[in-house]
This record gives C-alpha cells, sequence and structure tokens, in this order.
C-alpha cells in the first residue's frame, strides 16, 4: 500500500519514531535498567570478593541459586511492598518529586549514547564498510547536533534530585547532608565540563556518533591515546565523574556508614529509585566515557562480516567496554577511604580545575601544533 | 534532525514516565500502617532537637556564583572548542585542512577570556571562600 | 504530499501549543506558590518547556543551554538562596490588602491588553513578517553560533568574561562580611 510505505518507509517519519521506540526499549528500558539492577547485586558481591566474605547468595528459586543473582529480583520485590512512608510535617510535593529528579535524569541522559554500529537497512546480509552505507540505521537514540551537551544539561538536573531530598524530609541531617550533596556536584561539574573540553578540541564535534566514527577499532586509535592532553582529560574527566554520582571516595552525602545522608527518611521504591538512580548514572557516566576515549563500538571486521553480524558484534564489544568501566567504578569503592569534605571541596577546585584548564590550553596549543 | 529531536522528546517522556511509574508503585503497592514512633524524624534514635528549618551556612554561596560563573564561561567554550580548527586557520578549511597559514585568533580569544575568569578563581582562592568545611 | 505537508504542521501546532502551555502554566504556578522551593520547581519546569520552544525554532544550541546553564546552574543559585534565607511560608505580597491586590489586577489587564494588540496585528509587524522565511541548514548549531561568536561578536564574548568576574567578586564581598562579623566561630 503506497499510503504506508509512504509512511513507515526508509527516511520517513513512521520509521524515526518506530525505530526510536524500539531503541529505547532496547537499551533504556532493557540494557540499562537491567544492568542497572544487576549491578546493585553485583556491589555487593564483589565487594564481598574483595573483603574475603561471602555475600548475598541466598536467594533461590527452589534448589537453583545462580550465584545469589536473584538477590535483586527479591530486593526489588520487598522494596515495592515495603510501606511507603512520607514524614507527617514533609512537604509532600517535593517528597515525591525528589526521586522522581532523581531517576529521570540517569535514563534521559542514555538517549544519546552509541551503542552499536550502523545498522544498513536493506543490505543487512553483506558485508559494508563503515561510511559506506546508503541507508544507515544509527544505533543511536538521538542524534543531537549538540549531543554531549544534552549529557551535561540532564546530568546538572539530577542536582535537585538531592537537594529536595535534603530539604523535603523535614529532617536536619538529611538537610544537610542534600545542601552537601548540592555544593559537591556543582564543584565537580565545572571540571567534568572543562575536561572534556579538550576532548572536542581534537574532535571537532559534540555529536557522540561523530566522535565514535573520528576513532578506530585498535587501541591507539582511540581518543584516550591521541595526545598527552587528551589522555590527562580522561583522568580528570573519571575522577570527576566519581563526584558527580556522589560514588565512593565521594560519598560524603550518602554517609551510608554513619548517619545516612540525604535520603534517610526514604523509604521502600521511594529509595530504590535514589538506589537505581544512582547506578544508571553509573552506566551512563562509563558508557559516555566509553564513547568518548574508548573508541565506543569500533571493531575489527566491518568489511568481511555481514552488517548484521558486525552490528551485533560492536554491541557486545561496547557492552563490554561499558561493563568493565562499571566493574572498575564499584572496585574504586572498596579501594579508598572517603574523602572528608574540605579535602572533596579542595581537590575540585583548587586542584582538579586549575588542571583541567591548563589541559584545555595544552589541547588548543597540540591541536595547533599537530596541523 | 526533526526526526531526531521527537526521538530525544520520547526519550524524556520514557524517563520520566518510567519514575512516575516506580513513584505511583511506592504509592499504591505499599502499604500504610501509622504508629506513633514512626511518626519522628529520624536522629539515630534520640528524640529530635529543634526545628529541621535551619539556615544554610551562607558559605555555600561564593561556591554556587562561582560555579554560575565558570558554568557560563564553559558554555561559552563549547562553540569555541567546536570551531577551533576554523578558528586556529588564517583561512577558510579546505575539505577538514588547514590549507593557509596559522591564525592566533582561536588562541588569542580564549588566553584572554580565561585569564579573566583565572582572575577570578585566584581571588576566590585567597580570600578562601573555597576549600574549606 | 499535500497529507503529509497539513499533518506536519498540524503537528507543528500541536507541539508548539504544549510547550507553551507549558510555560504558561510554569509561570502561574511559580508566582502562586507559598513555598519558595515549590516556586523554584515551578520556574524549572518553565525554563524545560521554554527550551522545548527554542528546540522547534531551531535554535538547538539556545535550547540546551537553556537547560544546563538556566535550569540547572541559575535555578540551584536560587535554591541555595533561598535555604540560607529560609523564610517561612507566607501569602506572596500580591495577595495581601487591597490595594496591592487591585494594583496586581490592573497590572495584569494592561499585559493582557498588550499582548492581544500584538496578536491581532500579528501580520503587519514587520519583524514577525520577516519570520516567515524558513532558516538555513546548519542554523542553530553549535559550530553555525561558533562561527557567528568569534567573527561578529569577539568583544561581547571578551566583555562576559569581564562581568562574570564582576559577579565572582561581587558574591565573594557580600558573604565575607558576614563571616567576618562571627569570626569567632569555628568554620
Amino acid at each position: 500500500m503506497p499510503q504506508t510505505t509512504q509512511l513507515f518507509g526508509y527516511g520517513q517519519l513512521g520509521f524515526g519514531i518506530a525505530a526510536a521506540i524500539i531503541k529505547i526499549l532496547v537499551f533504556v528500558v532493557l540494557f540499562a535498567m537491567g544492568l542497572a539492577s544487576l549491578l546493585t547485586w553485583l556491589e555487593r558481591r564483589q565487594s564481598a570478593m574483595m573483603q574475603d566474605r561471602l555475600g548475598p547468595n541466598r536467594a533461590n528459586l527452589g534448589r537453583w541459586r545462580a550465584w545469589g543473582l536473584l538477590h535483586f529480583v527479591a530486593d526489588a520485590l520487598k522494596m515495592m511492598f515495603k510501606e511507603d512512608f512520607i514524614p507527617p510535617k514533609a512537604n509532600r510535593f517535593l517528597f515525591t518529586l525528589a526521586p522522581i529528579l532523581a531517576l529521570a535524569p540517569p535514563l534521559i541522559v542514555l538517549a544519546i549514547i552509541p551503542f552499536g554500529a550502523p545498522l544498513c537497512w536493506g543490505h543487512m546480509r553483506e558485508a559494508v564498510p563503515l561510511g559506506t552505507c546508503a541507508q544507515p540505521v544509527d544505533l543511536q537514540i538521538a542524534r543531537l547536533d549538540v549531543g554531549v551537551l544534552f549529557y551535561f544539561a540532564f546530568a546538572s538536573l539530577s542536582i535537585y534530585g538531592a537537594t529536595l531530598a535534603g530539604w523535603a524530609s523535614y529532617n536536619k541531617w538529611a538537610l544537610m547532608g542534600g545542601m552537601r550533596a548540592a555544593s559537591q556536584m556543582i564543584s565537580y561539574e565545572v571540571t567534568m565540563g572543562m575536561a572534556v573540553l579538550a576532548m572536542f578540541v581534537c574532535y571537532g564535534t559534540l555529536e557522540p556518533g561523530a566522535m565514535v566514527a573520528q576513532q578506530g577499532p585498535a587501541p591507539w586509535q582511540w581518543g584516550i591515546l591521541r595526545g598527552i592532553p587528551h589522555f590527562i582529560a580522561f583522568f580528570l574527566f573519571f575522577a570527576a565523574s566519581f563526584a558527580e554520582t556522589k560514588r565512593t571516595p565521594f560519598d560524603i552525602p550518602e554517609g551510608e556508614s554513619e548517619i545516612v545522608g540525604y535520603f534517610v527518611e526514604y523509604s521502600g521504591l521511594r529509595f530504590g529509585m535514589f538506589y537505581l538512580g544512582e547506578f544508571l548514572e553509573v552506566i551512563g557516566s562509563s558508557a559516555l566515557m566509553v564513547t568518548i576515549f574508548l573508541g565506543g563500538w569500533q571493531i575489527w571486521g566491518a568489511s568481511v562480516l555481514p552488517n548484521w553480524a558486525h552490528v551485533l558484534l560492536s554491541m557486545l564489544v561496547w557492552g563490554a567496554k561499558v561493563f568493565l568501566f562499571c566493574g572498575l567504578q564499584l572496585l574504586v569503592r572498596w579501594t579508598l577511604p572517603r574523602f572528608r569534605a574540605d579535602q572533596l571541596m579542595r581537590l575540585g577546585w583548587q586542584r582538579l580545575l586549575p588542571i583541567s584548564i591548563a589541559n584545555v590550553v595544552l589541547a588548543a596549543c597540540w591541536q595547533m601544533w599537530i596541523h | 534532525m526533526g526526526s531526531d529531536y521527537i526521538a530525544a522528546a520520547l526519550a524524556i517522556l520514557t524517563g520520566v514516565g518510567m519514575a512516575v511509574v516506580f513513584s505511583a508503585l511506592a504509592r499504591f503497592v505499599g502499604e500504610r500502617r501509622v504508629t506513633r514512633a514512626k511518626q519522628i524524624p529520624y536522629e539515630a534514635g534520640s528524640d529530635p532537637v529543634g526545628s529541621p528549618r535551619v539556615r544554610m551556612p551562607v558559605r555555600f554561596y561564593p561556591v554556587a556564583i562561582l560555579f554560575l560563573a565558570f558554568d557560563i564561561e564553559v558554555a561559552f567554550l563549547y562553540p569555541w572548542a567546536v570551531n577551533f580548527a576554523s578558528l586556529s586557520c588564517a583561512g577558510p578549511l579546505v575539505k577538514g585542512t588547514c590549507r593557509a597559514g596559522v591564525s592566533w585568533l582561536g588562541l588569542g580569544a580564549l588566553a584572554l577570556f580565561m585569564a579573566v575568569l583565572l582572575v577570578a578563581l585566584a581571588y576566590v582562592w585567597r580570600k578562601r571562600a573555597i576549600g574549606w568545611d | 504530499m499535500n497529507l503529509a505537508a497539513h499533518s506536519a504542521s498540524m503537528a507543528e501546532t500541536i507541539v508548539f501549543a504544549i510547550l507553551s502551555a507549558g510555560v504558561l502554566v510554569g509561570g502561574l504556578l511559580t508566582v502562586t506558590r507559598r513555598n519558595p522551593v515549590s516556586a523554584v520547581m515551578c520556574l524549572v519546569l518553565t525554563f524545560a518547556a521554554l527550551a522545548g520552544l527554542f528546540a522547534t525554532l531551531s535554535a538547538h544550541f539556545l535550547a540546551v543551554l537553556q537547560i544546563l546553564v538556566y535550569a540547572g546552574a541559575v535555578m540551584v543559585l536560587f535554591i541555595f538562596v533561598v535555604m540560607m534565607v529560609n523564610r517561612e511560608e507566607s501569602t506572596p505580597i500580591a495577595r495581601q490588602g487591597l490595594v496591592t491586590r487591585a494594583a496586581g489586577v490592573l497590572a495584569a489587564g494592561y499585559v493582557f491588553y498588550r499582548v492581544a494588540w500584538l496578536v491581532s496585528h500579528e501580520r503587519t509587524l514587520p519583524l514577525l513578517a520577516a519570520s516567515a522565511t524558513p532558516p538555513v541548514k546548519d542554523f542553530g548549531t553549535v559550530s553555525a553560533v561558533g562561527a557567528l561568536l568569534f567573527a561578529d561578536f569577539l568583544f561581547p564574548f571578551e566583555a562576559i568574561s569581564l562581568l562574570l568576574l564582576l559577579a565572582v567578586v561581587g558574591g565573594v564581598m557580600l558573604t565575607r562580611h558576614v563571616r567576618e562579623d562571627h569570626s569567632s566561630r569555628v568554620s
């Protein structure tokens, strides 16, 4: 029927919307939420192994224990059926809004992450070298010109989640935790932007898909090894993203082993939203680092494998890289002790920020020297 | 570009929608049992002393102002970074490479902009308004 | 083709209606909240809808900057200030007393009259007529804004750094005075 192909043919609006919906379902709902739930279990198990103890391995379905993997299902069910408690003097609207502002932004920022090689529509059984496809379907939910800025914009909205949680709980300690969280997150957000600026000078674009396309499969073709300032930029961004996601060693606002910071009055699934949001931020920052610095989905075989195999392989490679980074962030949690509040602020404003500014100037000079 | 914005809008709707669904699940699936002990704000077991509406210490304010200044600075540096290749070229770019000579406009504009903001950072540093707590 | 064009412009109108409703509702909610923190969050909603409107006008960079800088940084500053001042929740000033209420109604009426005049004379105003031409292909992208910024607007670009320096110095000076009064307090 002419009407259907006019609406759903390649390049038409219906095709774009259908593709976007499928990508959102596969990437955000299945992959990201699934990995975040898995990370809640993995954190406990990995920390246990590092600390020479067993960790959660009891949850079972009858005789099948699956090394404790089912714990994340058990946790999710438990959280869902827990009592929904709102402190009596709390501001109900803000109390309900805060977890939404903690969970929604990490899900939204995944929209610009490319998670696989472009699928060549109509030529999926042939080998299609990169860049020669006539009708590519980018495995990226939204290919915006402003790319990474979209990520930073919505990441900056997650500040409100922590601050409002502290304020709306009507609890002194929660309020202080919320204030600390806000000042910590804003201190490191500048360093994140500055660090990636050095990479933008090199790539000349803000669009993640274009950035990955400029890199290659081999490690010496990745963004991180393009020069000294880019190498430095990686470590700056890595450190700043720890503070932004409030992971140890920057987890004073959470204060888990002490007073339990800004989400102390949250229980059940509302707390689960904060918890999931944190792991989603871990995944999001890992994905962004892999995209900008580590070659993204680039893998050999574009000109020999059929397109569908190449796409599948690239998705697996990308997933492996992201998983590695998530594991690394979990590892750092149990390696470094927590920073004191003044050490944290000093590190952000008086060490990392000057270094990142100098790095931007260095990257500009490097770029001029190379060309 | 249009369909990309629709995709981005769908992603935003999905994110917010999932968060709202979780919130609704918490409200409707979780039970409610009101007891007196639960109504007291949590203060590690003791009874709360005073109102939690304490004023935020004023020393957070310079941090926020400095963050605002640097956030705007970084925002202005994004177009600079993206255009750096053409800004450091004395003539227009030919297929992505510079055929004409070197132009110091790119580096010069950055240096001046950055220098003024480094003065701001140095001032705040000297006055010990950051690096405290 | 006619069907596609017609449905496209209808979709545009619907999107515009939703976003402008968001802006208006957000603005109204902001000025009618008793709780200042709620008011700030409603203002964030207003800016988010405004960013959407910028995106429909092909101002991509400006749209994302609206969220990144305005909703993400300026509003955080507002929240800090609200939490610092920490007044009790109270009725907005415009709702207390007969004179202020009358003045408020008059002001709102005048604004409404001006907007209505603008809408009714839409076709005769030269500025609005010029906006009927579609923008160039790269309009509003980061590189396009950058090219313009460093060509025609280089001086304002450098001047902005001075403005930011002024803001930082002013902010530190304001709070420094208070700290010296309470210098006997630790931290």
